[in-house]
């Protein structure tokens, strides 16, 4: 009697499960559908086009210019989370191990910045950007960007330095070890896995941003991924099977890093909420 | 001699620790104190963002009209009811997955993994894919049709009264999972033991829910919907894609209606206005959300 009661708990739970996964994947499966239909057929169709049309995606990739997107949104990427890791580690480091006056309150003030949302500084970054000529360049976004990651950076690497012993920087300290040494040859290649888990949310947010983006770059040459395709599917012309073609290519990226990294990813996107 | 000698070590090791953070610190000064501050500044003032001789002092006067402007309200209520909503239905959603994940029922694994699909997707990328589920001739009036529902099938995103919804339902769709997660790792946390005692005990799972597991998972509530809140305020790029705000301002929200006014029409003093709203509400919501649980603990 117990048994059973439980096999049907079990069961709807699973029904829940399986619900959910249909919500999240029909979606999903729907737009791949819609990329592979012939021009015809885009409205016609529910799920399964009669032909098959590849070639939607041959014409997305040239008519987004997706190649040069996914150039620009891979430079704006590295160059914004590079400087972020190696900087917000250093910081992080240092207000984990390293105490000086005022170190805590400085700690603080940074930590406020997760607070900032994007529209507090817009329009003074922009003119500011433009002034210094930096408007329509690569560093007008990355260096917004690096402001934008080190709070979160140097947050959660500091709640990993603090987890380690003390001892290990005495015994580099009493070796004749520079503090810089020990940071770049002890301290950085042993918090892999916590850079790692910064590196994945830094470079999400910043592959994904649309706003800063959108405002900050004018020429189409150095356009974003987001912006790209915003621009490019704000047309009212553009047909719908090359939308949905390009934006799945554009998902792809982050879809393969997701599926190889699986783990990572979930420990990356949820490090800024977690102890661990 | 010897005590001289360690300080001198000590205050180097000092002068060393603050240079380790002062690129970080000054990145953080220029490119996010240095402008808040402007913007306060430019709040009071008018100016079209050409040349700096022309901002004119105004006072008050932007945040009067703000006040007195229609589209500005509309535009926070807007916020106030997408934040709400997204908030109350990614925390229902969140934890209620994450309970039934964290059962180890069969598929349960899997269905993480596909749950978090669309948190690593591009917002500019959902808000497409929704603007076209959700059009007259897409994916979900067909289905209504499809299912003899033809009288429910709606113009979603063209109609005032759906409009915001519809946005809501795409940010709930990309983000449960986030929540989902986090709550799934703070039921890791929660001893088995305590479960243990209270079945003897015996409770049932939903007393256990109610006394054990909501109560120890306080904190991490706290902090998943200080994290839906701010992100909420600050939305922009989703509602960008999908409505622009529209059908007749019906679903404008703080930062698309800053973004019209100061990069169309180049209202900087005003969109300013705008901007020190936002700043304020996200300070205002960071400062009541973290007092308010630490007075529950």
């Amino acid at each position: 009697m117990l048994g059973e009661n439980r096999d049907i708990k079990a069961g709807i739970l699973v029904f829940i499960l399986i619900l959910y996964s249909v919500i999240t994947l029909l979606p999903i499966i729907w737009v791949i559908s819609l990329s592979l239909r012939s021009e015809r057929e885009v409205f016609k169709v529910f799920l399964f086009p009669s032909s098959l049309h590849p070639e939607n995606y041959i014409r997305a990739l040239k008519e987004f210019r997706l190649l040069t997107l996914f150039k620009n949104s891979i430079i704006f990427t590295v160059g914004s989370v590079i400087p972020t890791l190696f900087f917000g580690a250093l910081a992080a480091y240092a207000f984990a191990k390293i105490r000086f006056p005022f170190s805590n309150l400085i700690f603080f003030i940074i930590l406020l910045g997760i607070m900032i949302p994007t529209g507090g500084v817009l329009v003074p970054l922009f003119v500011f950007m433009r002034n210094i000529g930096l408007y329509n360049s690569y560093p007008s976004l990355m260096l917004p960007y690096i402001a934008f990651g080190l709070p979160l950076a140097i947050f959660i690497l500091r709640a990993f330095f603090v987890t380690l012993p003390t001892e290990l920087i005495e015994a580099a300290r009493i070796d004749g070890c520079t503090e810089l040494g020990i940071f770049l040859r002890i301290m950085l290649p042993i918090s892999r896995s916590a850079l790692i888990a910064v590196a994945i949310l830094v470079s999400i947010t910043n592959w994904n941003e649309f706003l800063l983006a959108l405002v900050f770059l004018g020429k189409e040459s150095l356009q974003t991924l987001p912006v790209g395709i915003a621009a490019f599917c704000g047309q009212y012309v553009a047909p719908w099977q090359i939308i949905a073609a390009g934006v799945i290519l554009a998902t792809i990226p982050a879809f393969l890093g997701y599926v190889a990294l699986q783990n990572q990813f979930i420990k990356g996107m949820a490090a800024g909420a977690l102890k661990r | 001699m010897y005590g001289s000698g360690k300080l001198s070590t000590n205050a180097k090791r000092q002068a060393t620790g603050f240079l380790f953070v002062l690129p970080a610190f000054l990145i953080f000064l220029i490119f996010l104190i240095y402008p808040i501050g402007f913007t306060f500044y430019l709040s009071f003032t008018k100016w079209m963002g050409f040349k700096f001789s022309e901002i004119k002092f105004v006072g008050l006067t932007n945040f009067v009209n703000l006040f007195q402007d229609r589209i500005f309200w509309r535009a926070l209520k807007n916020t106030i009811i997408y934040v709400g909503a997204t908030t109350l239905f990614l925390n229902i959603l969140g934890l209620s997955f994450a309970l039934i994940i964290d059962s180890k029922v069969r598929g349960s694994r899997v269905c993480k993994v596909i749950y978090f699909l669309p948190v690593v997707m591009c917002p500019v990328v959902i808000g497409i894919m929704w603007s076209r589920l959700l059009d007259p001739f897409g994916f979900v009036n067909q289905l209504l049709g499809r299912v003899g529902l033809e009288r429910l099938t709606h113009p979603w995103l063209g109609e005032a009264k759906y409009a915001l919804f519809a946005v809501v339902l795409a940010t709930v769709w990309q983000w449960m999972a986030y929540d989902m997660v986090i709550y799934y790792a703070g039921l890791q946390d929660i001893p088995v033991e305590l479960h243990e005692v209270a079945s003897l005990d015996g409770a049932s799972y939903w007393q256990r829910l109610r006394y054990v597991t909501l109560p120890l998972l306080r904190p991490v509530t706290t902090v998943i919907v200080l994290l839906n809140l701010i992100g909420g305020i600050k939305v922009f790029d989703i509602i960008f894609v999908m409505t622009g705000g529209g059908p007749n301002y019906h679903s404008e929200v703080l930062s698309t209606y800053l973004y019209s006014q100061g990069f169309t029409y180049n209202f900087m003093g005003y969109a300013s206005a705008i901007g020190v709203i936002i700043v304020l509400l996200s300070f205002a919501t960071a400062y009541f959300r973290l007092r308010v649980s630490y007075e529950a603990v």
